[in-house]
């Protein structure tokens, strides 16, 4: 059996990171998706910190992952309550509808 | 058993990471972007940290996914119509993930972690390689019952932290605010009861002598 | 260290505690006032900022002061940038009177404002990077609410939700690569990272290059360096006016000083990495941002590239990494503080009943229009060009010689020859203000609050101009107790 350590748990980090990256190229149309790949990107970060955490045998890891959590989820509040104020102004979540901005 | 552990959770949740990008429906996103985080919490646990790993279901897949829930249904939204054009860019995509991948693999495999942080000079107190430990990355310590994780970020949290605590309290306040000044609205055509109007009512506002 | 409550120094912090408190009561007050006496609001949000400012310069002596187990510190150069951002701050109130007249929950407006200060004056003072993410998004939360206040304004939210996309992607880059410097040195403190990195196995190992580029990465996104500007442009435009001139000038100031923080404190090891990095962030924003500005027809867009383009030329001092080039930084920051809140002040004037004088055309004549604002205009505008002796000309000045000073030639020279590119635009408007004929009809406002604005930042602009060097003590004393 192949041994778990810390390469292990960074290269899932990794990979979750790199499919967060992609998902912003392809949804370049849904909103919602990109701000769900965000905290897929997030997630990856949490599992960064948490494998150093339990590695280092430090807990400050932990208590930043438990600070990451808690603004990741204010600043879900808010992004959802901009993409509600910008569906009612445009009736639409497409990014290709962003367009009122323009040079 | 541990590494099996592993294997069955890491890769359920990069498969249903996958699926939340790959997948023609908002919905099934946010499902799979739920079981992710299921998978990623079991990961968690297996690191010892199984305050998070409550947390992280808690927060996450309790408030914050329901959230996203919550808005989906609420809009009309044709996502058929959203998925056109959906390959255009994954070539690009694909490409600059591969990279950045690459680079990713290769600073997880960079053996520094362990080796520089784990001794420190006693006299000049500066960070000393250690050159047995070098190339080798310790194996995770089983989980002994008497270590309390809750407790322990519980001690740290009061304390040490209390600084970050005050200022995630006021992140949470702005969060809101900002929520309720960007939606709420008072519809002008329906009744509403409104109690500052009713407390600040006064006898004059209600009360007129007529002379018979 | 013990956490106990005797060794936790709160008293550095007073200023933050003092703004915390003052935003929760305002929040609280504005629910209890009545519509007559609703003006209370801005006036005590001015009056906090003030007094926090003049705590903030008080509190202050000589060595640096660590506060909350070493979590925050204080010390003269944090001083001078809260006192730019609390500056940033009383402007961008006293130019919200009249624009924002009409909007619904108003009193919330002036909370967030306070909040986002609140959040930056973290930013400045943070020694850990905990409270430098902290710090960020407290920051970063309450603009992108501000960007999106009109709410029912189409553009309006569209550039929150610009905004709060690139943001919160570049907050997840920088996350990322501070994991990767957690990895290495075990520890969140700036210090204990310099120390792990100074390590030769560590500076060359892929993790800590990891870890750098993508907090640069993050970093350039929030002070919207090129190619991380993509989010400015747009998100100027469709932002009220006065949280644009808010937006151009204090995340910026926050950002450069905590970048500056990060790089002299932890990243120092790492000198010839970032310096190399930063190289091409500085050419490309100088490139871009004057160059793109040419195209503009709007206004707000082409300030927004001209602030791409000035971050290019601030990067030059960071990229020096002397006193000289900090100082050089400082004094920027203060001309460009005034320069910028000027122009929008001008621009806020400018308003005509309904339309909004945002196009360039619009300035056509100004001169027929109104002498004032037109010479006001004419000097900003040549100051923000770098014509001598205004101030901007100086903030330029010093910056370049920094960089040559550092041995930074060809960024110098590069630097030189986009200020005069940029130097064209600049003075279209001029030309517009000055030898075009008037359009259309509009009234320019007279709005004493604005008008004084404007006259002190023109003030200021060319007293600075004639009178550089009493500023640049100023900022040289601020760097005592950093360096």
């Amino acid at each position: 059996m192949i041994e778990i350590g810390l390469t292990s748990y960074l290269l899932v980090a990794a990979c979750l990171f790199s499919i967060g990256m992609i998902g912003l190229f392809l949804n370049r149309k849904n909103i919602i998706t990109v701000l769900m790949c965000i905290e897929l990107m997030l997630l990856a970060v949490n599992i960064n910190f948490v494998a150093f955490s339990h590695y280092l045998n430090d807990i400050n890891g932990q208590i930043f992952v438990f600070f990451v959590l808690t603004v990741a989820a204010a600043e879900v509040a808010v992004g959802l309550a901009i993409l509600i104020a910008f569906y009612r102004n445009r009736r639409s979540v497409s990014i290709e509808d962003m367009n009122s901005l323009q040079g | 058993m541990e590494s099996l552990f592993f294997f069955i959770f890491s890769g359920l949740a990069i498969l249903s990471a996958g699926f939340v990008v790959l997948s023609k429906n908002a919905i099934h996103s946010v499902v799979a972007l739920i079981f992710c985080f299921f998978n990623a919490s079991a990961l968690f646990l297996m690191l010892g940290a199984e305050f998070l790993a409550i947390i992280l279901i808690l927060i996450y897949v309790g408030a914050v996914m329901v959230l996203f829930m919550f808005v989906l249904m609420m809009m009309e939204v044709n996502f058929e119509k959203l998925r056109e054009g959906f390959m255009q860019y994954l070539p690009l995509g694909l490409m600059i993930s591969l990279i950045l991948l690459m680079e990713f693999a290769a600073a997880a495999a960079s053996n520094i972690f362990v080796a520089v942080t784990h001794k420190t000079d006693p006299k000049t107190g500066e960070f000393i390689l250690d050159e047995v430990t070098k190339n080798i990355i310790p194996k995770a310590e089983p989980l002994t019952a008497q270590v309390n994780n809750a407790a322990e970020i519980g001690k740290v949290l009061y304390t040490q932290y209390m600084f970050a605590f005050e200022v995630a309290a006021l992140i949470l306040l702005v969060a809101l605010i900002g929520a309720v000044v960007l939606t709420l609205r008072t519809r002008k055509d329906v009744k509403y009861q409104s109690i500052p109007k009713q407390v600040r009512a006064s006898k004059a506002d209600r009360l007129r002598k007529a002379s018979l | 260290m013990q956490y106990t409550l005797e060794n936790l120094v709160i008293y550095p912090l007073i200023p933050e505690m003092f703004i915390a408190l003052m935003a929760m009561f305002i929040l609280l007050l504005d629910v209890f006032l009545t519509d007559a006496k609703k003006k209370l609001v801005p006036a005590l949000s001015i009056l906090t900022l003030l007094t926090a400012m003049i705590i903030s310069f008080c509190a202050v002596g000589d060595a640096p002061v660590s506060a909350f187990f070493n979590y925050v510190i204080q010390d003269s150069f944090a001083a001078f940038s809260k006192g730019l951002i609390c500056a940033a701050g009383i402007f961008t109130i006293v130019m919200s009177q009249r624009y924002m007249k009409g909007e619904s929950h108003l009193g919330e407006y002036y909370v967030l404002i306070l909040f986002s200060i609140l959040g930056m004056m973290l930013m400045v003072s943070a020694n850990n990077f905990l409270s430098m993410y902290l710090g960020m998004e407290l920051m970063a939360l309450s603009v992108y609410v501000l960007v999106g206040y009109q709410r029912d304004m189409l553009r309006s939210s569209e550039a929150a939700l610009k905004y709060f996309v690139l943001g919160s992607l570049a907050s997840c880059m920088l996350l990322y690569g501070v994991t990767f410097l957690y990895g290495v040195s075990g520890s969140l403190h700036f210090s204990d990272v310099a120390k792990a990195l100074s390590h030769h196995e560590a500076q060359t190992s892929m993790a800590v290059l990891t870890g750098l580029v993508f907090i640069m990465a993050g970093f350039a996104f929030k002070v919207s360096m090129a190619p991380f500007h993509m989010w400015t442009p747009d998100t100027y435009e469709g932002a009220p006016t006065p949280i644009t001139a808010f937006m151009s000038v204090a995340p910026k100031v926050a950002g450069f000083v905590l970048f500056i923080r990060v790089l002299h404190d932890a990243l120092a090891p790492m000198l010839n990495e970032y310096v190399t990095i930063l190289s091409v962030l500085a050419v490309l924003s100088m490139i871009i941002g004057n160059l793109a500005a040419i195209a503009q027809r709007s206004i707000k867009r082409m300030l927004a590239y001209s602030t791409v383009g000035h971050v290019g030329f601030i990067l030059l001092g960071v990229i020096s990494a002397t006193e000289e080039g900090y100082t050089a930084v400082l004094f920027y920051m203060l001309i460009y503080l005034f320069m910028t809140m000027g122009v929008f002040s001008v621009l806020l004037l400018m308003r005509r009943d309904g339309l909004k004088g945002e196009l360039l055309d619009d300035f056509a004549g100004l001169i027929h229009v109104h002498k004032g604002y037109a010479i006001a205009m004419v000097l900003l505008m040549f100051s923000m060009a770098g014509i001598p002796f205004l101030g901007g000309f100086w903030a330029k000045f010093y910056v370049f010689m920094s960089a040559f000073n550092a041995g930074y030639t060809q960024l110098a020279l590069i630097g030189l020859l986009f200020s005069a590119i940029g130097a064209f635009y600049y003075i279209r408007v001029i030309k517009y203000v000055l030898f075009d004929s008037e359009r259309e009809a509009f009234n320019p406002l007279s709005d004493k609050p604005l008008q004084a604005v404007l006259v002190l930042c023109t003030l200021f602009v060319l007293v600075s101009g004639f009178f550089p060097d009493p500023l640049i003590k100023v900022c040289q004393a601020a760097l005592v107790g950093f360096i």
